[in-house]
Parts: structure tokens; C-alpha cells; sequence
């Protein structure tokens, strides 16, 4: 038999207003050891594994850093990584983010997945730990727990990009060519896909205002089958544009099913469908084309606080390690790295949460995914960084089946557009 | 005009469900076990073919073959070496045996092949339609039809016409009796569990095709081959073919409906089966 547990907001506060007590002895304990604990949060398995799959390589990067210890305002401290993986789980995430708080007490928490930023930026707030997380819209992070940009978070704090510049860049992408701007758009329903499908700040009103006409195909559930009747809907309104969110599987069937029916589309940006190249790759032929936002390329000027590599580098070094192709999560998850280890820098006293707390919230770093600004940032605890826009090509031969190419900087200045979008009628 | 659509495109998925459905259905009908693991069996085969074609070379009409040989193989030797020594009558050590292998085998995938979705490039045949009356009907989903109806056919020819089935319908009806007749019950087991490992794995290679899959696929494949079978009717293989043809008519007509209700009607048609017919529609009624 199995027992449930659900940690809801209510027991959660009960729970660890108990404990808090507790935890104050033996942070006086802990206060006189010269070490530092991080915990790191992450999905390395579950439906969200893939945005975790080069972390443990990026962990061995930092430790080969740290392992020499941080010397911090003359003090020599050891650094110990806590890695928990949250299973892609939401439940998990409060879980782990508990253990990692009351047992382990982490003097930082590094947390990079939205479902776990969302659960452990709560506690990280109640138990006065500093966090900071990404790799989630900012908007999911912060309207999701009830707060808002002029109100923030007492110790938790998160840097990426936001929706409103995602959805953007996709009318600006679609700018490029030329259609009877008719869009049909259908949605994976979870928190992120319900942004984007928000009636008056997701994509039927960027659309909207950009001249648009929209079929709504509306919001699917996991594990859904069959998209006929989206199909029958975009074909009958003759829809030249498909738009939406949702994950690779849910797109593969799609467009799979497209291909049966005879739907030919001028253009497909399906928000985090098309993130990763094994998402492309897993299309075949028929991967060719598809456009997307971008949060990092190995294109971008930038380079590691840390190593000093450039992007290029990085991504280079990660794909002679893994022989895969670089992916775009290599400069959250690298960022998130950085962040951290300059809060605890920066902040003279690592071990005081917040002198730590401070240190984060008037930082204004170059990182390897560009600036990340809290001090200069109208929104309380959110650096928010770039997004591009571009486009999967598949290549003539070399390392990769398929390249990303970049149509549109509108939101990421720092890196070149390559060329324009190409309708998907001429790619074949 | 959009009910004929309609009716095409639930019964095409439905073929898909079907075949799910059919393995297990065998091996409750014949060890009154469910096999937790039978949607990692399928994602698994699928795996198996994955290997062979994108890490290995070898074409895709040799690899699938191969690939239910060797699931086949696998589902026998598991039966024989693991799954045998835990049948009784109680069923939960059965159960909690099979649940251990979806975990094992599901973590053994992530480790081998990482997360990453994959699927098996049939090229054109994934996307070409035909035009009948004015209907675009996908070319490959007509193929899992007629070979999930075909293998049907097959199955039902081996149990009632072979004497393999004629040992498999008697191991069925009373597994005690059968040993003093001389079959060697842990024998028809293996082959039974064998030949639903082969059944999942090509059910698995045909979703890569037509799809994607990652390892964790096969959760939600289990939930689709449990529901085909309690609607169509624990054990009866007709049954399965009748659940799964329903369930896929009930969930594209829900999502014509209504995109958001997912499964929704589905595990409703379920619970309603439950409540209604709890034999389901081609069960028999038991009295034990």
C-alpha cells in the first residue's frame, strides 16, 4: 500500500514554522565551519529529463572551480554541491527542496526547472535561504505563487526571459514571409501553455494586434492521441501559420497526422517543441523548417565568469563530451552556476543567508547567456535576459543533421541574425 | 460528412489501442495476471528497433522482425526464470513482479538512451494520404489497421484451430488439470507471455512510427491496453479489439468536441463499463 502525502502551501508554513526553531540551533553550529552547501536542483529524469541532461557534465566543470575552495574577504571556504533530482515532478520538487533545506541546510539553493522553482522558491522564502532559479518564463515563476513585479520575494530570485517576448518574436518571425496571416493555434494545457494561450496577454492578443486571424484549435491534454479535429479546423480555415505550445511528442503526432490530411503550413513555431535537436531530429525529413524561440547559441559573444570559455567553446567542450549536439540549456544551466557562486562572493559573509540574499539582488553580472541584472531591474527579483528567434535547417552533411538559424534579435541584441525565415513550401 | 470523418479517424486509433490491448488481454485471459510492465514491453521493443536502425545500420525491415524475436525471447525467458516462480493464487506477487520490471526496465532505458524522443523514420509513408470520396485517410494509419485486425485473425485461428491453443485454452481453464494431461504449464506460460511481449513491442515499433516515444511512454500506453481490456472484456480477445475500436472512437469524438478533455471520456466510458457491464462488452460472466 502507498501512503500520499500532498505538501500544500498551509502545511507547508505549519510545517516549517515548526521546524524553524530547530533549524536555528544548529545554524549557529554550522555558522564556524569554513564550508559552504549548496543545493542544486534539477530534472535529470522525468518529462522535463532533457533540460537536465547536460547538467551533471556542467556540475564536474564548476567542481573542477571550486574544489580549491572560495576564498571570500580572506576566508578560505569548501564548497560542497547537493544535487537532488526533482523527477520533473512537482510533488518531488517540494520534497527535495525540504530535505534540502532542513537536513542538509544549503546555505543557496540552485534550482533549474520551473515545476521546482515554483515549490522551492515558497520554502526558500519561509526558511530565509537564498535561492535562485531558471530555465521557466518569469511570469509562471512569479504571478504562479501571487505576487507581482512591485511586491517580489523576500530570498528567492530567478533570471530568463518572458513570455510576452517569446510570443513576439514568433509575429516577428512570421513577419518574414508571406501568408494570408491566418493562424491556427492549439495549446498543451498546463500552467505554461495556459501563458500563451491567456485570451488577453498570451498569443490570441499578440496575434491580434498584429493583424492576425486566428483558429482556435484550444488546449489539449498529456498523452493526447489524435489531432484530427485541430487539423480538419486549420484546413477548413485554409490556416498558413501553426502556433501553439506543447511538448516534442505531442507535435510529432501532430504533424505527423498533417502530413496524412494534407495540411501544408507556411510556417510552425510550437513553443518548446523544437528546443532541442533531438526533437528536430525525431521528425526526419519533415523536421526541416521549423521555427522557434531561442534562449542561447553558441553564437552569442558572451563567455563564463567562471572558466573564462566563450560560449563556442562550451558548447564545443560539452560536445566532445557527450558527442551530442549542443544544446540550449547548456547556458541556463552554466549561468545559474555563475550566479550563485558570485552571490556567495560577493556577499563577504557566505554564510549569513542574508548578506547572500543581498548579494543577489544587486548583482548585475555578464554571464555566458549575456547580463543578468537584478540591481538595474523594474521587476522585484527577476533578471530578465534574452530570447531570439530562429529557424532549424537541416545541413549538407557535417556534425549536425540540422542547424539553428537565427531570423530575429528583436529581444537578443546580442546575437547576429543569419538570415531571414524561410516558408516552409520552399524548404521541401 | 465530418461524422464519416469522424468514424474513420476513432476507428484507425482505435486499431492502434487494439493492439495494446491484445497482448495483455492474452495474458490475463490465460495466468489471470496483468502485466504492469506491458507498457515498458512495448516502449522497450521500440527501443530495440531504435537501436538496430539509427546505432547499428541495419535497414528497418530487417530490425523490426528481428526486434519481436528478440522481445519474444525476453518475455519467455522472463517467465521461465522470474515471473513463473511467483504465480499462486494470490495475484499480488504477480503484480508487484511486473510493477518492479516497468521500474527497472523504464530506468534501464533512461540510462542507455537518456531522455531524449525518438522515433523511426518510415519517410513518406508517415505523412502520404489517399483521397477516397473526398476523405484524406492516412496510408500508414490504414496499415496498423489491417495488421492489428490481421494479427487478431491470426491469434483467434491459434487458439481455437492449433493444438498450442488448444494447450492454451486448456492451461486457461484450469491450470491444475492441465499438468496431469501432460502439458507443461510453465512452458505455455513462457510462450504466452512471450508471444504478448512480441504483440507490445510491435505495438511500441508502430507508436515510434507514427510518432515519437521517450522511456517514460509506457505508463501511459498501460493505461490505454488496461482500459482496452476491461471494456472489451477481461480475457477475450474479440473483446480487445471491440474495446480498443471504441476507445478510439470515444476519445476523437470527445476531442472534436472538446480539445481539453483528453482521456477524460475514455476513463469515463470506463467507469461506465465498470458500472454497467463490469464483464465488459464480449466478457463472460465469472462466479469465482
Amino acid at each position: 500500500m502507498t501512503f500520499k502525502t500532498k505538501l500544500n502551501r498551509r502545511a507547508l508554513l505549519a510545517g516549517t514554522g515548526t521546524t524553524f526553531g530547530l533549524l536555528a540551533a544548529p545554524g549557529i553550529l554550522r555558522a564556524q565551519a569554513r564550508d559552504i552547501r549548496i543545493g542544486y536542483i534539477t530534472a535529470l529524469t522525468g518529462s522535463r529529463a532533457e533540460f537536465g541532461e547536460s547538467d551533471p557534465w556542467m556540475l564536474e566543470q564548476v567542481k573542477k572551480i571550486t574544489d580549491e575552495g572560495l576564498t571570500i574577504d580572506g576566508n578560505t571556504y569548501s564548497v560542497e554541491f547537493i544535487v537532488k533530482d526533482n523527477q520533473s515532478n512537482p510533488n518531488r520538487s517540494a520534497a527535495v527542496g525540504n530535505e534540502l533545506i532542513q537536513r542538509e541546510g544549503v546555505d543557496l539553493l540552485l534550482v533549474q526547472d520551473l515545476d521546482a522553482s515554483v515549490a522551492v522558491g515558497e520554502m526558500s522564502d519561509i526558511a530565509g535561504v537564498p535561492s535562485i532559479s531558471t530555465m521557466g518564463p518569469w511570469q509562471a515563476w512569479m504571478f504562479g505563487r501571487g505576487s507581482n513585479p512591485e511586491q517580489g520575494f523576500p530570498y528567492s530570485f530567478t533570471f530568463f526571459w518572458g513570455v510576452e517576448m517569446a510570443m513576439q518574436t514568433f509575429v516577428r518571425l512570421w513577419e518574414q514571409i508571406d501568408t494570408n496571416k491566418v493562424v491556427g493555434d492549439f495549446y498543451f494545457d498546463n500552467p505554461a501553455g495556459q501563458a500563451f494561450a491567456h485570451p488577453e496577454l498570451g498569443l490570441p492578443a499578440v496575434m491580434g494586434n498584429a493583424g492576425y486571424s486566428r483558429v482556435d484549435g484550444g488546449m489539449f491534454q498529456f498523452d493526447t492521441q489524435d489531432f484530427s479535429g485541430q487539423l480538419s479546423k486549420f484546413k477548413a480555415a485554409n490556416a498558413q501559420i501553426v502556433t501553439g505550445f506543447g511538448f516534442p511528442p505531442n507535435w510529432a503526432t501532430f504533424w505527423a497526422q498533417a502530413g496524412q490530411q494534407g495540411f501544408t503550413p507556411e510556417a510552425a513555431s510550437f513553443a518548446a517543441s523544437f528546443l532541442f535537436p533531438s526533437a528536430i531530429e525525431s521528425l526526419g525529413a519533415r523536421g526541416n523548417g521549423m521555427s522557434t524561440e531561442v534562449w542561447w547559441t553558441p553564437n552569442m559573444p558572451w563567455s563564463s565568469s567562471l572558466t573564462g570559455q566563450t560560449a563556442s567553446q562550451m558548447a564545443a567542450a560539452w560536445e566532445a563530451h557527450s558527442g551530442k549536439q549542443w544544446v540550449q540549456t547548456l547556458g541556463y544551466s552554466h549561468a545559474l552556476f555563475e550566479t550563485g557562486i558570485a552571490a556567495l562572493k560577493n556577499s563577504g559573509d557566505p554564510k549569513n543567508p542574508d548578506a547572500v540574499r543581498d548579494a543577489i539582488a544587486s548583482m548585475n553580472m555578464n554571464t555566458m547567456v549575456g547580463p543578468v541584472n537584478w540591481a538595474g531591474s523594474p521587476i522585484k527579483n527577476v533578471a530578465v535576459t534574452e530570447v531570439a528567434g530562429g529557424q532549424w535547417r537541416k545541413t549538407n552533411g557535417g556534425n549536425h543533421a540540422y542547424d539553428l538559424v537565427i531570423n530575429d534579435n528583436s529581444f537578443a541584441p546580442s546575437v547576429d541574425v543569419q538570415d531571414r525565415l524561410i516558408p516552409l513550401s520552399q524548404l521541401g | 460528412m465530418i461524422a464519416i470523418d469522424i468514424l474513420i479517424n476513432g476507428l484507425l486509433l482505435g486499431g492502434l489501442y487494439a493492439l495494446f490491448g491484445l497482448g495483455l488481454s492474452l495474458i490475463f485471459g490465460v495466468m489471470k495476471i496483468t502485466n504492469i510492465a506491458h507498457g515498458e514491453f512495448a516502449i522497450g521493443g521500440a527501443y530495440l528497433v531504435v537501436t538496430a536502425v539509427l546505432f547499428l545500420g541495419v535497414p528497418l525491415w530487417v530490425a523490426v522482425p528481428v526486434a519481436l524475436l528478440v522481445a519474444f525471447g525476453i518475455g519467455f525467458a522472463l517467465q521461465l526464470v522470474l515471473i513463473n516462480r511467483v504465480l499462486g493464487d494470490d495475484p499480488m506477487p504477480a503484480l508487484l513482479t511486473t510493477f518492479g520490471l516497468s521500474i527497472v526496465i523504464q530506468n534501464l532505458l533512461v540510462e542507455v538512451f537518456g531522455a531524449d524522443n525518438r522515433a523511426l523514420d518510415i519517410g513518406l509513408l508517415a505523412t502520404s494520404g489517399i483521397s477516397v470520396g473526398g476523405f484524406s485517410i492516412g496510408v500508414f494509419p490504414v496499415i496498423m489497421f489491417t495488421i492489428a485486425i490481421g494479427l487478431f485473425a491470426c491469434l483467434h485461428w491459434m487458439l481455437n484451430r492449433s493444438k498450442t491453443g488448444r494447450n492454451v485454452r486448456a492451461t486457461s481453464d484450469d491450470p491444475e488439470i492441465v499438468v496431469m494431461m501432460g502439458v507443461d504449464r510453465a512452458r505455455v506460460f513462457a510462450m504466452i507471455m512471450g508471444l504478448s511481449a512480441a504483440l507490445a513491442a510491435l505495438a511500441g515499433i508502430l507508436l515510434a512510427m507514427r510518432g515519437s516515444i521517450t522511456p517514460f511512454s509506457g505508463a501511459e500506453r498501460l493505461l490505454i491496453a488496461f482500459e482496452v481490456i476491461v471494456i472489451g472484456g477481461l480475457g477475450s480477445i474479440w473483446g480487445s479489439l471491440a474495446g480498443g475500436l471504441v476507445l478510439g472512437l470515444v476519445h476523437v469524438i470527445a476531442l472534436r468536441l472538446d480539445p481539453s478533455s483528453g482521456p477524460l471520456y475514455g476513463h469515463l466510458l470506463l467507469l461506465l463499463i465498470l458500472l454497467a457491464r463490469p464483464e465488459g462488452l464480449a466478457g463472460k460472466v465469472h462466479s469465482r
